[in-house]
């Protein structure tokens, strides 16, 4: 059992007059199997959110599929869908925006339960603790309600209500990006633990080539909505082929405080080029 | 502006030139000078201090980082330092010199002369500062218009010739255009121009590059070391990131829930952090020579809500800190080390 996706095309018609489109993704394929992690980096605007949302079905894609153990999504009816949401489920960058805040936390965790008419409401409650201790959140906790609770909370509140169906496979999209830096390196912990305990899984997206390449078995690098390097989690930092992916590893190194090194004119100029080019082709 | 600080009433104008160089004589060295910094806010009623006897300057020609997290008081401090503080907001106790000007107070018009002509002010998110119906041109042009009384047309040519500085190509067409036909990059270089184009001597900026990408972070990181050495600006450079900022930062100032715990030399602060908390953030990333997938040396638990920081009577880090000890509750310590490197820590880590 797999999720692929297949040359994935999204084409976002503007609504202006002028009928312009913004090619989000194009031909975006890669195959996600049981247990693996992979990475996928690249820069905002780069299409990677989009991709997920494709393969999440959230956005309808404009070419190519995404299949399912075999299936396309894109032909599912409602029964198909709730079986592919108990196995595939999302962790989003802001906690704070993606949750309830009308909700308690215990309610925000067993959703997902009660959507499927899981258990009564006794064993939700029990299950909404078991929840919380796999991510390490306080079990006192459960009766407050997100406003009250720290972001790095909040966001191990995220995960252990994307796993309370107990899925095989978690899209995380930024989910470090919104939180304060010491508290990233505990998300970054228990999403490790999550992958070797339960065989998660995971399609991690993020722009933090450092972070994705330690989770991750493969990376792939995209920009501008293409795919340009797949690869190895150590190949890739070793051996970057394409000149994007050499530019990111590059970018990594110069900004990690060991091997802090005067800017590099040339890069720069060419950076700035690249902006400017890419603003236009928006 | 009017009751954002607990500043006097206006006064009469303040003649700036005379004042800075009569307190020159006194404090030369320090571009801008922060003594026992207390800031509270008002939540439901009650005033929580989110800042607590803050001490740092910022010596001429440097550039200072201010690293902290939510809620570590880095934001309120440049805001006072601004005198902009939101309404719910009031400085309890300390004093803010500007090349010797008490900027706290200051009256309207003397703080009208300070912002835009001594202090240049880049804030967090250029695509919120920016008003959207309103050309660049304008809003770059707006201190030369406030300062030099120039008329718009007058300024055209001189900001243009900023945004060409700034890197941005094509300035002649930029001035015209409004915030949203520009990128995200392109805005805070613009956000740049409008800050120094009075040519002020000191440029305080509110996490620069956080809202950006890693390549452009670096280009306005870049670009700012370009600007303080071509016109002589001293920076403040204020960020959650202290990884954005080891390479264009000469000193680092790390605060932790309100409090000032570690200053020093980029460098040693990097190589020989003495705080466990500076070091914590520090060792927490997946660096080079990490195995893979191996577990992070994480910091437990979050930052201190407002409330805690408040209540804290101890070393706010202490509930996170590998290297706690019962005296840490009782009270913060005292500074240690000398007037370069210096930490708030009863049990710091060992020297290198």
């Amino acid at each position: 059992m797999t999720i692929r996706a297949d040359d994935v095309s999204k084409v976002f018609a503007s609504r202006g007059r002028t009928g312009t489109e913004t090619h989000a993704v194009r031909g975006a394929s890669l195959e996600l199997a049981p247990g693996q992690t992979l990475g996928l980096v690249g820069q905002s605007g780069s299409g990677k959110s989009t991709l997920a949302r494709i393969i999440l079905g959230l956005l309808p894609a404009t070419g190519g599929q995404v299949l399912f153990d075999g299936s396309p999504t894109g032909k599912f009816g409602a029964a198909d869908w709730a079986r592919f949401r108990r196995e595939v489920q999302a962790v989003f960058q802001d906690p704070r925006q993606s949750l309830n805040w009308r909700l308690d936390i215990a309610s925000i965790v067993t959703e997902p339960l009660r959507n499927y008419g899981i258990g009564d409401r006794a064993g939700r409650r029990t299950r909404a603790a078991e929840l919380l201790e796999q991510v390490s959140v306080s079990p006192k906790l459960l009766s407050r309600r997100p406003p009250e609770v720290s972001g790095g909370q909040l966001q191990r509140i995220a995960i252990a209500r994307a796993l309370a169906l107990a899925p095989k496979y978690l899209i995380c999209d930024e989910p470090l990006s919104a939180l304060d830096v010491s508290v990233q390196a505990g998300i970054v912990n228990l999403l490790l633990d999550l992958q070797e305990r339960q065989g998660l899984a995971m399609l991690f997206i993020s722009h933090d080539l450092a972070v994705v390449r330690h989770l991750s078995d493969q990376v792939l690098v995209m920009r501008r909505g293409e795919i340009v390097e797949s690869a190895a989690a150590d190949d890739f930092y070793q051996r970057p082929s394409h000149p994007y992916s050499r530019e990111l590893v590059g970018l990594a190194a110069a900004t990690s405080p060991a091997t802090a090194s005067p800017a590099d004119p040339a890069t720069a100029d060419h950076l700035v080029q690249t902006e400017a080019a890419q603003k236009k082709g928006d | 502006m009017s009751g954002a600080t607990a500043g006097p009433p206006p006064g009469p104008p303040v003649q700036l030139e005379q004042a800075a160089a009569a307190a020159g004589d006194a404090a030369p060295a320090a571009e801008c000078e922060v003594r026992g910094l207390t800031i509270a806010y008002r939540t439901e009623g009650i005033w929580l201090r989110a800042v607590r006897e803050v001490s740092f300057e910022v010596r001429s020609g440097e550039t200072l980082a201010i690293v902290g997290e939510t809620g570590s008081g880095k934001s309120s401090a440049a805001q006072a330092i601004m005198r902009l503080l939101p309404a719910a907001g009031r400085i309890e106790s300390g004093t803010v010199r500007m090349r010797g000007i008490d900027v706290l107070t200051l009256s309207d018009r003397g703080l009208r002369e300070v912002r835009g002509k001594l202090v240049g002010y880049v804030p967090q998110q250029p695509s919120a500062a920016f008003n959207p119906v309103m050309t660049i041109g304008r809003q770059v042009a707006e201190a030369l218009i406030v300062h030099e009384g120039v008329r718009y047309r007058d300024a055209v040519a001189t900001v243009t010739q900023t945004l060409a500085q700034m890197g941005l190509e094509d300035a002649d067409r930029l001035v015209h255009s409004y915030p949203h036909q520009l990128s995200g990059g392109m805005l805070q270089r613009a956000m740049i121009a409008s800050a120094i184009i009075a040519r002020p001597r000191l440029l305080l900026t509110d996490e620069p590059t956080s809202a950006l990408d890693v390549s452009v972070q670096r280009q306005i990181l870049d670009l700012l070391k370009r600007v303080r050495d071509d016109h002589g600006l001293t920076i403040m450079l204020i960020t959650h990131d202290l990884r954005a900022v080891t390479q264009i930062a000469d000193r680092v100032l790390v605060l932790y829930a309100g409090r000032k715990v570690e200053i020093g030399p980029t460098a040693q602060l990097l190589s020989a952090p003495r705080h466990p908390y500076t070091r914590g953030l520090l060792t927490s990333y997946p660096g080079a020579g990490l195995q893979h997938k191996s577990r992070l040396a994480a910091l437990p638990g979050a930052p201190l809500g407002p409330a805690e920081v408040d209540a804290e009577q101890g070393c706010p880090f202490r509930t996170r800190c590998p290297r706690v000890q019962p005296v840490c509750a009782e009270h913060f310590p005292a500074a240690s080390g000398d007037a370069e490197h210096a930490w708030h820590c009863h049990n710091p880590e060992p020297a290198k």
